[in-house]
């Protein structure tokens, strides 16, 4: 398939090199990366990370001790569909409260 | 005295700040242990006496409560992280999960559903991974389409603008390309962003996959096995409906109107047919499979419950279950979503069917 023939006259130079591109996309098999289960330490958050600010504030509202209340065990969780970006929220939000 | 001040200042300017945090790899039991096994050589872990697994969870209950214990990637079910939670009422837990059962192992309220980001955020980070100018007016307005094509999923968008940052393509043909190469794009390792996240967009969910053949292989009680068939079967099913419209009634009115006398099969992966259809002495729609492979979907965060027996599914999780299906696998769900179709469509529409059958409104 070459699909650099759709491409105005001017852009050859780029489209040899996309053809050849894409005909590397073509090597790779159709199958889906299997998943490497195995342990994984904590690393630090996205240098792209950007936004989540609304997710950032409820956690740290939620994990800041009030005045008035008393000492006690505080859980909180983020769930929602892999990919989503729990995990960087979390790691973002370690690096705002720790010192390290 | 002055620098006793000097850290109330500074507690007050910088707000919440934990003592200790501590990261455990929750995926499942091995990842947690080896978690818990390399904060055994913490050096004043280490000084207090702390062996193994059991007795770092001790140490915490103990230590100054100001620590974070971060259980992340706890998709399984709830009680695989709450035996390893130290004891007492002190300390602080964080959980990242797919599975919304998770919800038992906090008190009332104390969760949130992460969800897509939005658009001004999602082209930053696209044109950020990409290594392009995220402040160009221009670049924006190009980056619209894409982001919108990938449905604002971060973890596809990050890895979109690697793409675009290998020259593979640029922002102008990305979408050509990804009509023509989605899953190659989607699926391969190479293709990964800067999240340091080891896995592409489809892979991520090919783990859930994983789980519930692992489940179908060796379940631990004849109802998971079963649950996780039906979870399986459903899921290619759904594969050929439309992704926001995926409604029990369907299965409902083919289980139990079955006009000029044909049966539809539902066929699960071995190819045998499913008891999804199957009905009760009484001639009622058994729903029982349905709701428990429906109920499985949803731990994964596979599918999602809009209402009363409606659910839907994310778009480009719709696209992965289609892409990673072989040929055989798609013509037998596409006939088995077709037959459900005409099944359950009767000549005497009501107004509820015509509700009905936009709701079924196939983009493929």
């Amino acid at each position: 398939m070459d699909i650099g023939t759709n491409f105005p006259a001017g852009m050859h130079t780029r489209y040899v090199s996309r053809t050849s591109l894409i005909a590397r996309l073509g090597d790779i098999p159709k199958t889906i990366s299997l998943p490497n289960i195995e342990y994984k330490p904590r690393t630090s958050s996205s240098a792209n990370f950007t936004g989540r600010r609304d997710y950032l504030t409820k956690l740290r509202d939620y994990f800041n001790l009030k005045g008035d209340e008393p000492l006690r065990r505080k859980s909180f969780l983020l769930y929602g569909m892999g990919g989503i970006g729990k995990t960087q929220i979390c790691l973002k939000f370690t690096e705002e409260t720790s010192d390290l | 005295v002055s620098t006793y001040l000097t850290d109330i200042m500074h507690s007050l300017i910088r707000g919440l700040r934990f003592g200790r945090i501590f990261w455990i790899d929750a995926t499942n039991d091995e990842t947690i242990n080896f978690s818990f096994q390399t904060i055994v050589e913490y050096p004043d872990a280490t000084a207090s006496g702390v062996k193994n697994m059991a007795s770092v969870i001790h140490w915490l209950s103990e230590m100054d409560p100001n620590w974070l214990l971060i259980f992340d990637n706890a998709d399984g079910k709830p009680n695989v992280i709450s035996k390893s939670f130290p004891p007492g009422n002190r300390g602080n837990i964080l959980i990242t999960s797919r599975n919304p059962e998770m919800k038992r192992n906090v008190s009332s309220g104390a969760w949130i559903e992460v969800e897509d980001m939005d658009e001004k955020d999602t082209i930053s980070l696209l044109l950020k991974a990409a290594f392009l100018d995220d402040t160009s007016e221009e670049l924006r307005q190009a980056s619209m389409p894409i982001v919108k094509e990938l449905c604002f999923l971060p973890l596809a968008v990050d890895q979109a603008g690697a793409v675009i940052a290998c020259g593979l393509c640029g922002m102008d043909d990305y979408l050509q390309m990804y009509s023509e190469c989605r899953q190659t794009l989607l699926a391969h390792q190479s293709f990964e962003g800067g999240l340091n996240y080891g896995r592409a967009v489809y892979t991520t969910w090919e783990l859930s996959f994983l789980a519930l053949e692992a489940k179908v292989a060796k379940g631990k009680s004849e109802m998971d096995v079963q649950a996780a068939e039906s979870a399986i079967v459903l899921l290619q099913t759904f594969a050929f409906f439309h992704f926001d419209g995926i409604v029990e009634d369907l299965f409902r009115q083919a289980a139990e109107k079955p006009e000029n006398g044909n049966v539809i099969q539902l066929r699960d992966i071995s190819g045998l047919p499913h008891q999804l259809l199957d009905c009760k002495t009484s001639g009622k729609w058994n729903l029982h499979f349905f709701r428990e492979g429906i109920w499985m979907l949803i731990s994964y965060s596979l599918n999602k419950k809009n209402n009363s027996g409606v659910y839907s599914m994310h778009p480009l999780v719709h696209c992965w279950i289609h892409d990673r299906m072989m040929q055989p696998e798609q013509q037998a769900g596409c006939m088995s979503a077709k037959a459900l179709l005409a099944q359950s469509i009767t000549f005497q529409f009501t107004s509820q069917d015509y509700a009905f059958c936009y709701a079924l409104l196939s983009e493929s």
